[in-house]
């Protein structure tokens, strides 16, 4: 964490690409995201803070529209299928390729793909199916998206229903999938805001997640990549749904979602008798805004907060 | 003595303005701009995929303005809104200043939406769109070389020159002048003068009456988004 936090907007300059400017220690920096040269200077091209890495001088915008980085799990639709490609809507500036050579045959065949697999991509993922995949490579020329789902993980998911909320509240963490205490519900959480909430049988049993891996590399089936759609019993129904509007209300209170605060979330509303209450009792609200937003205070603004009472962090607003 | 308008100002005073950003939340960005009576609601969708087929490989990111005035915003009500050419002229000439600011070479393969629409018109919301729109982009993120802030000024009787004239005021005499400025670089995006015969001597007072008030406004929208960002300042520290 800087110890000065400098607020810049459009325009506002930030730096030089040269020593002959007298800019202090902005002076010889390299320009990245967010900013733009002119006349060996660094000016800002969005509204946010300054951070710097080394030489590399950067602006982080409040709001940006989601940017998948290698290794991302992302949520997405099938918008077309193309010739030896899928195209997946996954809520960026583009739409992302899941090429034919990146997915899982069935039965776990590794073998090339011939002109037979092309003529039979609908039957593995068709238009309107909703995929989870892992973000494989980016384009450094056009900046287009690859995607992979080579894991048994990843493809095609059933059972559940979709969510979309700001892709902004979710940062990348260790684990996308969770058991979340509710009986028998997983969620997937995408990093770009799609969210997948799903019944998912073997969730009870607590397996880890490294055992899981290990029992499909040995190739014994799973639950977890069912193909067939099955009946979901009412109780986990009514699950679903809590875990969904715990979800939202955390969505519109502008809240992390992580695994804490969903189950933080759902423990407080252990004793709802109907789902739609979450949405609209105001108590209940209250409730889980308070306990969300002293768990960060502890955990993540701590050196933040006092940095900025004892004076040390002070926002810089005449940085020109 | 000053002459005082219609309203209690005086010639040089704007109206009150009110800022709201993000009241739209399903848009990826979306800002209100409310002079006086006159309100303006601008949102931002994308960057996304091209939607059309053609040109679908470009260098440069697409810019789509749309331009759209309530048939409610006028005190006589209008029918056929659609139909009107005046809004197309006007959508187009809002994509030629903002597509000279917005840096659309970081948007290759994509395609940005920006959508204004006037709630209601008491005078002057043509500045108003344009000024909506930069605070639009602004929330969603979108790179903009600076600010585009935009102020209009005419005349009351006698030729005596006032900035941000009511819908009153513009009647009287007929005269539209619009602004739009680049602050940063001090220089004059796109300029609108729509009158009877005027000297050189009386177009450069309205010139420069409608600069100031867009530096100005340049000041009051600043201050706003470096505020939303001081409030917001929590949501960089859980990363």
């Amino acid at each position: 964490m800087e110890s000065k936090i400098k607020i810049v907007t459009p325009g506002d300059t930030i730096g030089s690409t040269g020593k002959e400017h007298e800019l202090g220690a902005n002076q010889d920096s390299i320009s990245g995201p967010g900013t733009y040269t002119e006349d060996g200077i660094i000016y800002s091209s969005l509204a946010g803070i300054v951070s710097k890495i080394g030489k590399l001088i950067m602006v982080k915008p409040l709001k940006k529209k989601y940017a998948p980085l290698t290794g991302d799990i992302v949520v997405g639709r099938v918008v077309s299928v193309e010739h030896n490609r899928w195209k997946v809507d996954i809520n960026s500036y583009q739409h992302a390729n899941l090429l034919l050579t990146a997915i899982n045959l069935p039965g776990g065949e590794q073998r090339r793909r011939s002109d037979e697999d092309k003529s039979i991509m609908r039957e593995y993922f068709k238009e309107n199916d909703i995929i989870s995949a892992e973000v494989q490579s980016l384009n450094s020329h056009d900046s287009s998206i690859f995607l992979q789902t080579r894991n048994m993980k990843y493809g095609k998911i059933k059972n559940g229903f979709y969510l979309k909320v700001n892709h902004n509240l979710i940062k990348r963490m260790k684990n996308h999938y969770l058991n979340v205490s509710v009986k028998n519900v997983s969620v997937i959480l995408g990093n770009n805001g799609y969210i997948w909430i799903y019944y998912n049988p073997a969730a009870s049993k607590k397996v880890a997640e490294v055992d899981m891996i290990d029992a499909l590399m040995r190739g014994e089936h799973h639950e977890l990549n069912l193909q067939e759609a099955v009946e979901i019993p009412k109780e986990v129904a009514i699950g679903l749904s809590k875990v969904r509007n715990c979800i939202v209300v955390l969505d519109r209170l502008n809240l992390p979602i992580f695994e804490y605060s969903i189950n933080k979330s759902l423990e407080l509303t252990e004793e709802v008798e109907a789902p739609f209450d979450i949405l609209v009792n105001k108590e209940i609200i209250n409730s889980i805004e308070d306990a969300i937003k002293d768990y960060i205070n502890e955990n993540y603004l701590n050196n933040f907060s006092s940095l900025k009472d004892e004076g040390i962090m002070e926002v810089d607003n005449d940085f020109n | 003595m000053e002459l005082i308008r219609a309203n209690g100002r005086k010639l040089q005073d704007i109206r009150a303005i009110d800022i709201s950003m993000n009241p739209i939340k399903y848009a990826d960005g979306s800002a209100t701009f409310k002079i006086g009576n006159t309100s303006v609601v601008a949102y931002v969708q994308g960057p996304h995929e091209i939607l059309s087929k053609k040109g679908k490989y470009t260098d440069k990111g697409i810019l789509n303005v749309k331009f759209f005035m309530t048939n409610f915003s006028t005190p006589q009500h209008k029918t056929n809104v659609k139909k009107n050419i005046r809004m197309t002229e006007f959508g187009n000439l809002l994509k030629s200043v903002f597509e000279g600011v917005i840096l659309l070479k970081n948007y290759q393969n994509s395609q940005i939406d920006l959508h204004i629409c006037v709630l209601e018109n008491d005078g002057g919301y043509k500045s108003a769109a344009f000024n909506a729109a930069t605070l639009a982009l602004v929330d969603a993120g979108i790179s903009l070389s600076q600010y585009v802030v935009s102020m209009n000024s005419g005349f009351l009787e006698s030729f005596t020159p006032a900035i941000d004239l009511q819908q009153t005021e513009e009647k009287k005499h007929n005269c539209d002048f619009l602004i739009s400025y680049l602050p940063k670089t001090k220089k004059i995006a796109f300029i609108e003068l729509d009158s009877k015969k005027l000297s050189i001597k009386e177009v450069n007072s309205l010139v420069e009456l409608a600069i100031e008030g867009c530096m100005h406004i340049n000041e009051i929208i600043d201050q706003y988004i470096r505020e939303n960002i001081e409030n917001n300042l929590h949501y960089f520290a859980y990363e």
